[in-house]
């Protein structure tokens, strides 16, 4: 195994539901994670009765990209 | 995880919203070469419970959980990640 040149170090919190904040390395403000559209519908939730905010397989697919 | 991980505990009526569930993630990077690979992601779960929780039910949550989890699926191929449960009342 090669040698840890950085270790990224997260927190998640979770109000309840979809919503998660989570607490990144040197932004000073949470961002969230929760659903949208057709992943919102994958788990049964009903337009009305959750915050939108883009998905973790968002993040993934803006990491990538970015 | 902790989505995935808490909405199976509420599925299973084991509260965990409202603070009860903290999660706590450490990605360890390494260096190939010239370019930085995330290698391993270490995830430590701290659930506040009842009294008279389903301790079982919890384990057998953390234990098949990150199957489940769109995102450890997606990466889990490249990125070794494990998971480690402290349970409070």
């Amino acid at each position: 195994m090669s040698e840890v040149v950085y270790r990224s170090e997260v927190r998640i919190d979770r109000p309840g539901g979809p919503l998660r904040w989570a607490h990144l390395p040197a932004e000073p403000e949470p961002v969230p994670f929760g659903v949208h559209s057709e992943i919102a519908k994958h788990y049964g939730r009903q337009e009305g009765d959750y915050e939108a905010h883009a998905t973790t397989l968002d993040y993934v697919v803006a990491a990538a990209a970015g | 995880m902790a989505g995935t991980f808490g909405g199976a505990l509420e599925a299973r009526k084991i509260p965990a919203g409202d603070g009860r569930l903290q999660t706590f993630a450490v990605g360890e990077i390494e260096l190939e070469g010239h370019t930085l690979v995330l290698k391993r992601i270490n995830v430590t779960y701290q659930l506040t419970v009842d009294p008279n929780a389903d301790q079982s039910a919890i384990e057998r949550v953390h234990g098949f959980h990150a199957e489940r989890c769109p995102v450890a699926r997606s990466i889990g191929g490249s990125v070794a990640i494990t998971t480690h449960l402290e349970v409070a009342e």
